[in-house]
């Protein structure tokens, strides 16, 4: 059954992505939309099976490279985290998929995209299953690929391009990392089983090596070398440059793909490598520090964003944050509490996005909305819906997830943990503002868009308005219904050791003030956003026009783009050019491929003139071989 | 001993001088001769050795057959050699050289011959109680089964390619073909046909 | 006589011979049944020699051996053979090939080679090196209407007769020094000190590297391939150079083996020379059947470098590499044969140019297949490339291995050429629509091995093993 969980949307992508054109667009749709559909069932029942009952399976597909001590298996392998992975994958995933039938009705490659979009699926499959990290490796680049696929699916699009090369080049750079981290677990553990790389790791403590001329323990800098992999993948800050650009897809591949699974394959890595993190509380550090800057920078890049996605997008890069200093704090498993229900209201946000964006005929910007939340009730509602979970608003999913975070912190004795609570409530107050400017930039106000009259704004299909609700419910109670097996009472025998804690996790119970001033601040922001964004913007603009610089700072987005193209791109190609110019068409096209070129083309036909066809030369030929060889033999 | 030398050495002397001459001669028959001569002496050589059946079968095989087929066929085309052996001379320096090296070489091998301490025992080879037919009847269908066959499927091979290569089915040419002129019957040939009154028949070729 | 299942496979294709030979005569125009009767032969053979492939036995009083590495290798032989007869149906057709004699000789050939890989014996060596190569002197020279064809054959034949000449001469020299032609008793007897067996070592190696065309006794190759109608050409770049392999190994590593350290030189050097020649002169070429006959030759060259090594690793490197070698050329050939305008064969490079748009998929499996030859991961042939490379440098023979990899480069550079006219040069007109189903599941089959290796390379890795270790 796992089997068939795993390879149902390979096998879809295959038949459609080669056969598509022959199908056509409806039965592409239809085979990939219920081949998914049917393997997110199994992620349910694999999940009721493994996660409730406490079974873990290792199942090997086939024996993959026997080469010397190194023995790797394809397999697929479901512990607790595994199956909630898959369920978060799968569900979102097929959701997607139905949503895409409407989404992108108008397209003429539908099957492509479906098949891109299983594509997807099935790497995110094989990166989450894997025991070992060679899988987990080439499910990271599948991943990253189909990234870069629907990234650029518009590939027309210049914009679209060059947005898909940027995900690809500062991906790269993460998994340049993670690569050496890898090389580094199997030179001194002699595998890279994760089984054996967890048995193996207690005994390496106290081993220090030096790289780069610093010398620290091995762990550590297997941990730091880790986590920059993850942070090329989760987007977090100084990698994170590549997310907002990626908005440049189509919506649906920003929801599946980087709100609710490969963006967060980042954390899974962190917490699947639990067993090693926890012995570098250097790196764990690090995770907090890394983690609760880029929420905080995030979201204050959120406050003044003007495309609809951009804005989800940066708050998803927010909560990633949030995921990262979670983990960094001890609390893994809150982090993919956090993730899980994430994965839910930032789908449906951004569904939700697509749907208006749909309905302003491929209108991005808030600007150009406003006060059309009569004319589209139904994705009005649910994106209200998907708003208050992600704020936090009490009893939603989001609550208890965010809340359980910023609880870790304020308990926690980590060296970054006041600054991570301070940074933690005030985010929080941040996400809430900014969730909320959307709404009501989008929703609310005078009707902006000259474009289209407003009474042609539409409400979306059905097929893309039932997704939407499915998320909506998630959003809505996914987090109290799990909440007491992810993160309450239940949570050491629901994760069945598929988390390491060093140490046993306690919570302790903030005072109650404390447990109310997130909530509180929550709330106050909704009236405040109303204020700002509907009803009075002269004030709103006039505060921009006090704090210009300030302002100018977070809109270029703390001017990373700027740095990295000053500091990485200007350079590198400069310096690609000078190479290119002098150091390969002068010095070494000069004397090597050129020369060289020329001197084994006249030797090749030489070669050839001595092919001559006559029988007696060659067979001249072969006695003087024969002499040589009997020459060479009496002489030696 | 002394007359067994001597004639060991005559017929060897032969042997080499005729298969010299077969490449050196300038017509082609008298080459053919040549090579009879040299099969003749390498089947005297045989028998001094006690092989009289290998000797036997040379003289029947070689010179009863394949060298009077080869006398056949350059009787019938006419090659003309002397066009064959042009720009021959050029050649000769290099590979005179290599030759010479090669020579050399063979020459090296046997002057640092080093024999098997029971070569002179491993001699006497030939069974003197039985003959020699029947000494080979006895391995060549037993120990030798496998050669021998395969041996076999190599004459096979030669008789079909020689077959596949020459034979060629002329269209024009009619055979006789028994079975069908056997089989043949009346009815096959001839009809019987009522002549209606003024009308005639038609006739169907 | 108790054993006598271990040579079913033997007596049963030889069975086969006689039976198919009276089928062709007592039917006329019987071409296609006694091709059908042959591939059918062939898929029975197969099961016939995987029954025996997991034990060693010895036969005919240690003169044939049948093991792991000789079961191997005639699979191999049988599978590839049976590619070459199945792909080429229309072809042979087409160029009035038909006789029924074509699939009889080819089942000799395989006869032959079978012998050849499990001899334990010169004269069972020999034997099976002259069915064999009988069987290729008329395959060659079949088309006998065309003046190319001819020549080739009796190119091949006199060379062919010289190297014989040579083998037995080593043959003789070896027998004589040692008092026998089994291999076994020529390992006890063998000894370095004497320069006539070293003599008799060199021959015997020339007449060996004769027939898988190495340096410098590969001349032979380019014109064959080019003059031998394209359908025989393909079964000569595959079966015979398995079976001149297997022999090589055999007789290296049995009969030699107490004097590796006379032949490796010599094996290095007939390597290093293949791989320079074949990348080298095969830049200059413009038909496709020579580049691929240089092509084949620079591939010996690769295998003879494993075989070098003297190790384990090196043998089994080798075996894999002509395995995959034997796939790769399955694939080239039958884009070869695509290649038809008007009913008519092509053999110029430049008649692909273009291909990428009037036929995307033969371009696509055309290239997958150059690609692999010029060893780009993460194709088959990459791995072999680099099984070689690893176990040439664990033997340190650095500098063997920086050679090839020096000349893996150069030769990339032809096979990139080709991919070069396919994709970016003006197209032409179009092929004839591809009608032989043996092409199409041929090249469709490799190309999805080639491809798909690399997912799990320990499959083949694990049979190849265990015939490598029958040898050690």
């Amino acid at each position: 059954m796992a089997y068939l969980l795993v390879f149902l949307p390979l096998v879809a992508s295959f038949i459609v992505g080669i056969f598509g054109r022959f199908l056509g667009d409806k039965i592409s749709q239809l085979i990939t939309c219920s081949f998914v559909l049917i393997s997110s069932a199994l992620s349910i029942y694999i999940f009721s099976d493994v996660a409730i009952n406490s079974n873990t399976y290792n199942l090997k597909i086939f024996n993959w490279i026997t080469s010397g001590g190194l023995v790797l298996n394809w397999s697929i392998n479901i512990d607790t985290l595994t199956s909630v992975m898959l369920v978060v994958v799968t569900s979102v995933s097929a959701l997607v998929h139905v949503y895409s039938v409407g989404y992108m009705s108008h397209d003429p490659d539908k099957p492509r995209f479906m098949s891109y979009l299983s594509l997807f699926t099935f790497m995110m499959l094989m990166l989450v299953t894997s025991d070992n990290f060679l899988q987990l490796f080439f499910g990271w680049e599948g991943v990253g690929l189909a990234s870069y696929l629907l990234i650029g699916f518009w590939y027309k699009k210049p914009s679209a391009n060059s947005a898909a090369i940027k995900a690809f080049v500062v991906n790269r750079v993460g998994d340049f990392g993670l690569a050496i981290g890898i090389f580094l677990i199997f030179k001194y553990t002699g595998s890279i089983n994760f089984v054996d790389v967890f048995k193996a790791i207690p005994t390496l403590l106290d081993k220090n090596i030096s790289m780069l001329g610093i010398e620290a323990s091995l762990i550590s800098f297997i941990c730091i070398f880790l986590f920059i992999g993850a942070m090329g993948k989760s987007a977090q800050i100084f990698l994170h440059t590549w997310l907002p650009d990626a908005m440049e897809g189509p919506t649906p591949v920003s929801a599946l793909i980087h709100a609710a699974t490969m963006v967060t394959a980042g954390v899974f890595l962190v917490v699947r490598c639990s067993p090693i993190f926890e012995y570098s509380p250097f790196v764990l550090n690090i995770i907090v520090l890394v983690g609760a800057t880029t929420a905080f920078f995030a979201g204050t890049i959120g406050l003044v964003q003007n495309d609809i996605k951009r804005v989800i997008a940066y708050s998803t890069c927010s909560q990633l944050g949030y995921m990262f200093f979670a983990a960094g704090l001890g609390a893994y498993h809150i982090a993919i509490f956090h993730l899980f229900t994430h994965a839910f209201f930032k789908a449906l946000l951004f569904l939700g996005a697509g749907s208006v964006i749909h309905a302003f005929n491929d209108e991005q910007n808030m600007r150009h909305m406003g006060g059309v939340w009569k004319k589209i009730p139904y994705t009005y509602s649910l994106m209200i819906i998907g708003t208050l979970a992600l704020t936090g608003f009490p009893f939603l999913s989001g609550f208890f997830s965010k809340d359980a975070i910023i609880e870790t912190a304020y308990s926690s004795t980590s060296f970054f943990a006041g600054y991570a609570v301070t940074i933690g409530v005030l985010t929080a107050f941040m996400t809430s503002l900014y969730s909320w400017r959307l709404i009501f930039m989008t929703f609310h106000g005078t009707f902006n868009n000259k474009n289209i009259s407003l009474s042609k704004v539409h409400e979306s299909p059905a097929v893309m308005l039932v997704p939407l609700l499915f998320l909506a419910l998630g959003a809505i109670f996914a987090g109290y219904a799990f909440k007491d097996y992810f993160i309450g009472s239940q949570f050491i025998q629901f994760w069945n050791n598929s988390i390491f804690f060093l140490k046993e996790f306690v919570l302790h119970h903030p005072p109650l003030w404390f447990l109310l001033l997130t909530p509180i601040l929550v709330l106050l922001a909704i009236p405040l956003s109303y204020y700002f964004f509907v009803k009075d913007k002269k004030s709103l603009d006039s505060f921009i026009e006090i704090n210009k610089p300030l302002y100018n700072f977070l809109v270029n987005k703390w001017y990373f783009d700027e740095l990295y193209d000053f500091l990485f791109v200007k350079p590198a190609k400069k310096i690609g050019s000078f190479f290119w110019k002098i150091g390969d068409g002068t010095i070494i096209d000069g004397f090597g491929p050129d020369g060289l070129t020329k001197l084994i083309k006249s030797v090749s036909n030489k070669a050839v003139q001595f092919q001559s066809g006559f029988l007696y030369h060659y067979a001249f030929v072969i006695l003087i071989g024969l002499s040589i060889l009997l020459t060479y033999m009496m002489i030696f | 001993m002394l007359a067994h030398s001597i004639i060991f050495y005559f017929f060897s002397f032969i042997t080499i001088a005729s298969s010299l001459m077969v490449i050196a001669s300038k017509n082609t028959v008298h080459a053919v001769f040549f090579l009879i001569l040299d099969f003749v002496s390498i089947s005297s050589l045989f028998i001094m050795l006690g092989a009289e059946f290998l000797g036997m079968l040379t003289l029947i095989v070689y010179v009863g057959a394949v060298a009077v087929l080869f006398l056949f066929v350059v009787m019938m085309i006419n090659v003309n050699f002397s066009e064959l052996k042009s720009g021959f001379l050029e050649y000769i320096p290099f590979g005179l050289l290599i030759g010479l090296v090669i020579l050399l070489e063979l020459g090296m091998m046997i002057a640092t011959w080093k024999y098997k301490p029971d070569f002179v025992v491993s001699n006497s080879i030939v069974n003197k109680t039985i003959t020699n037919t029947e000494s080979l009847g006895l391995v060549i269908y037993t120990d030798y089964i496998f050669f021998f066959q395969l041996s076999g499927f190599i004459l096979l091979v030669a008789m079909i390619g020689a077959i596949v290569l020459t034979f060629r089915r002329k269209e024009s040419l009619r055979r006789q073909d028994i079975t069908t002129q056997v089989s043949r019957e009346r009815t096959d040939s001839v009809e019987l046909i009522e002549v209606k009154q003024s009308e005639g028949v038609k006739i169907n070729d | 006589m108790e054993n006598i299942n271990f040579i079913y496979p033997e007596i049963f294709i030889a069975i086969s011979i006689l039976g198919l030979l009276m089928v062709g005569v007592f039917k006329t125009n019987s071409f296609n049944l006694v091709t059908k009767l042959t591939s059918f032969m062939f898929l029975i053979t197969i099961p016939i020699v995987f029954l025996n492939s997991t034990v060693s036995m010895k036969l005919f009083s240690n003169n044939y051996i049948v093991d792991e590495l000789s079961s191997f290798l005639k699979i191999l032989i049988l599978g590839s053979s049976a590619f070459a007869l199945f792909f080429t149906d229309q072809y042979i057709k087409k160029n009035k090939l038909d006789k029924f004699e074509y699939p009889v000789l080819i089942t000799t050939a395989i006869l032959g080679m079978f012998v050849m890989v499990s001899s334990n014996n010169l004269i069972g060596l020999y034997l099976g090196i002259e069915l064999q190569s009988l069987s290729l002197y008329v395959l060659a020279s079949l088309n006998r209407d065309s003046t190319k064809s001819t020549e080739a054959g009796v190119k091949y034949f006199v060379l062919g007769a010289l190297s014989s000449g040579l083998l037995l001469y080593g043959c003789s020299l070896v027998y004589g020094f040692t008092g026998s032609t089994n291999y076994y008793v020529i390992a006890e007897n063998f000894s370095a000190d004497n320069i006539a067996l070293l003599f008799g070592l060199v021959f015997i190696l020339i007449g060996l590297a004769f027939k898988i065309s190495a340096v410098p006794f590969h001349m032979w190759t380019p014109d064959v391939y080019e003059g031998a109608p394209t359908s025989v050409t393909a079964f000569f770049a595959l079966a015979p150079k398995v079976a001149g392999f297997g022999a090589i190994i055999r007789i290296l590593y049995i009969a030699f083996g107490n004097v590796f350290d006379e032949w490796q030189s010599i094996l290095i050097f007939i390597s290093v020379a293949s791989m320079i020649l074949g990348a080298v002169a095969a830049i200059g070429q413009t038909n496709i059947k020579r580049l691929m006959a240089y092509s084949s030759i620079s591939h010996m060259g690769y295998g003879l470098a494993g075989l070098a090594t003297g190790i384990n690793e090196g043998v089994t490197a080798s075996v894999i590499y002509i395995f995959l070698y034997v796939v790769m050329n399955i694939g080239s050939f039958a884009c070869i044969l695509i290649m038809k305008r008007k009913d008519i064969y092509l053999e110029n490079i430049r008649d692909l140019s273009g291909l990428s748009k009037n036929h995307p998929l033969v371009a696509f499996c055309l290239t997958v297949m150059l690609f692999s030859l010029a060893g780009i991961p993460p194709l088959a042939g990459f791995f072999a490339k680099f099984y070689i490379f690893m176990a040439v440098v664990k033997a340190d023979l650095i500098i063997l291995a920086v050679i090839g990899l020096v000349t893996s480069v150069i030769s990339a550079f032809y096979y990139l050429r080709i991919i070069k006219i396919m994709y970016f040069d003006p197209e032409q007109e179009k092929f004839d629509p591809i009608s032989s189903k043996g092409v199409k599941i041929s090249l469709a089959l490799s190309t999805l091995l080639i491809l798909f290796y690399f997912l799990n390379p320990s499959i083949l890795n694990f049979f190849v093993n265990l015939a490598s270790k029958s040898v050690q």
